[in-house]
């Protein structure tokens, strides 16, 4: 009898323990769950598209309606650290989506970027990051990504090279207008767009086309600190 | 003894019960496998061959609700409308519904939500575990006949397509399911709503502008709906939020 007793708690406490693991239960978590990444560590998670019926919270930070930083998206960057768009906030940022391996359009585009960074004054330059954010995730590895940015001399701390899962770079493609879509030759047909961003990460100018519009850009530098 | 297993089976029982409450709770719509095959893309890309393949995945038989997207968003109140961003959806957003988690009398629940952006389409589907089909897949789907994988090249059908097509927004949009089904078990793949797809704005990238029309790199010309829903799609920022425009969900088989 006494085995019986013991027996008893555990089992109550079995089907506790299954009723709360088990999967469709997600329901009842609290829907104000805020889901935020943690810059700590060097592993890079993917995001988990099974996890049904989680609650889906735009990341916090106080940012602004038109935010790019909204974005859940996670990335990792040359180096294979964990970063979350948000931490570009409070700086100004060049950005344009590109892959290593492009030939024709993309190298212009770093090209172009390097130029916008040498028109801005000195003592401003501190003010600036540089983000690459590759669209070909399979092969822009973290360790691909760093030997193109020694291969183009593109330092950090200025520089960002990252990647991400297809899902978030989708994501933040539709959240700049840019448009992109694998062809069968194994590259990508893509839009050129290089956008800027200001300290709160809102889009505040953009350059389509692989010819840069030097005057808007200078334009656009001279308003921003 | 007897009573101790009696307890244990008792409490399994209710276990099971709660857990299918919850599942209803979630009302995750039933979804067919699509075998896998080829597409033919009706704009050919840059260094793209003529045929795309397409593998086998799992797609909604129906769009989704108005019923269904008020749950999702009592379970993320960011998504209601008066707390949505306005980078993910713009003042459109959720129009037709009386308040932020009231649809109210106007609106069918058994209709498909409309007024939802691409934004918050791609996370209802991520939250019911799923993604947004790709356009590929979608067209896939949407090229089968009554009784075939197709391409349905029924002259009636496309009659009828463009005349669908052609056709403004109706007072109230019908209940899901209200159609027939095609060869894969899917409905209203057509006649309904136009949905929302994962990369909806590839099909001309570097081309000039096919928003509402034009036939610059088609394939194939007697495809005339087609050229109507591309000519729509190019039309659309990713916030944007249509009386016409909802959406279905999709999954990989693994």
């Amino acid at each position: 009898m006494k085995k019986y007793l013991l027996i008893l708690p555990a089992a109550i406490l079995l089907t506790g323990t299954v009723y709360f693991l088990a999967p469709g239960n997600n329901n009842s978590r609290k829907p104000d769950l805020i889901v935020k990444n943690t810059d700590a560590g060097n592993e890079v998670t993917k995001p988990n598209d099974d996890d049904c019926c989680k609650a889906i919270t735009i990341t916090e930070g106080g940012y602004t309606d038109m935010s790019v930083y909204l974005s859940n998206g996670k990335w990792a960057d040359q180096n294979g650290n964990k970063a979350d768009l948000g931490k570009f906030k409070n700086k100004n940022v060049v950005l344009a989506m590109f892959f290593a391996s492009c030939q024709s359009a993309c190298p212009v585009i770093v090209n172009d970027m390097k130029i916008i960074e040498k028109t801005i004054p000195e003592n401003k330059i501190n003010n600036y990051r540089f983000v690459l954010v590759s669209i070909d995730p399979e092969r822009d590895t973290p360790r691909v990504l760093k030997n193109y940015a020694r291969d183009h001399n593109l330092k950090s701390p200025n520089w960002t090279l990252l990647t991400g899962s297809k899902n978030d770079i989708m994501e933040l493609a539709m959240m700049l207008g840019f448009k992109y879509s694998k062809n069968s030759s194994g590259g990508f047909t893509h839009t050129n767009l290089i956008s800027f961003l200001n300290d709160k990460g809102e889009i505040i100018f953009q350059n389509d086309g692989l010819v840069v519009d030097m005057g808007s850009v200078s334009k656009t530098i001279s308003k921003l600190n | 003894m007897k009573f101790f297993l009696t307890i244990l089976i008792t409490s399994f029982t209710l276990l099971a019960n709660a857990q299918n409450h919850e599942n209803a709770k979630a009302s995750i719509t039933k979804m067919v496998l699509i075998k896998g095959g080829y597409y033919k893309p009706l704009f050919k890309k840059n260094g793209q061959s003529e045929r795309e393949f397409v593998n086998s995945f799992y797609i909604d038989i129906h769009a989704v609700t108005n019923e269904q997207f008020l749950r999702f968003v009592k379970a993320n109140p960011d998504w209601s409308r008066s707390k949505v961003k306005k980078i993910f959806a713009d003042g459109s957003y959720l129009k037709d519904w009386q308040s932020d988690f009231n649809p109210g009398e106007n609106v069918n629940p058994s209709a498909p939500v409309t007024y939802v952006s691409w934004f918050a389409a791609k996370a209802y589907c991520s939250w019911a575990g799923k993604r947004l089909p790709t356009m590929a897949e979608w067209e896939l789907v949407a090229m089968a006949g009554k009784n075939s994988p197709g391409p349905n090249k029924d002259k009636k059908f496309n009659e009828r397509l463009i005349r669908w097509y052609s056709a403004g927004l109706p007072q109230r949009l019908n209940k899901v399911m209200s159609g027939e089904k095609n060869y894969w078990g899917a409905y209203d793949m057509f006649g309904l709503i136009r949905e929302w797809t994962f990369d909806f704005n590839t099909t001309n990238i570097n081309g000039t502008a096919i928003c509402g029309g034009g036939s610059a790199g088609a394939t194939d010309l007697t495809n005339y709906p087609a050229f109507l829903r591309y000519g729509f799609n190019s039309c659309l920022s990713a916030n944007s939020d249509l009386g016409n425009l909802g959406f279905r969900c999709a999954k990989d088989t693994k």
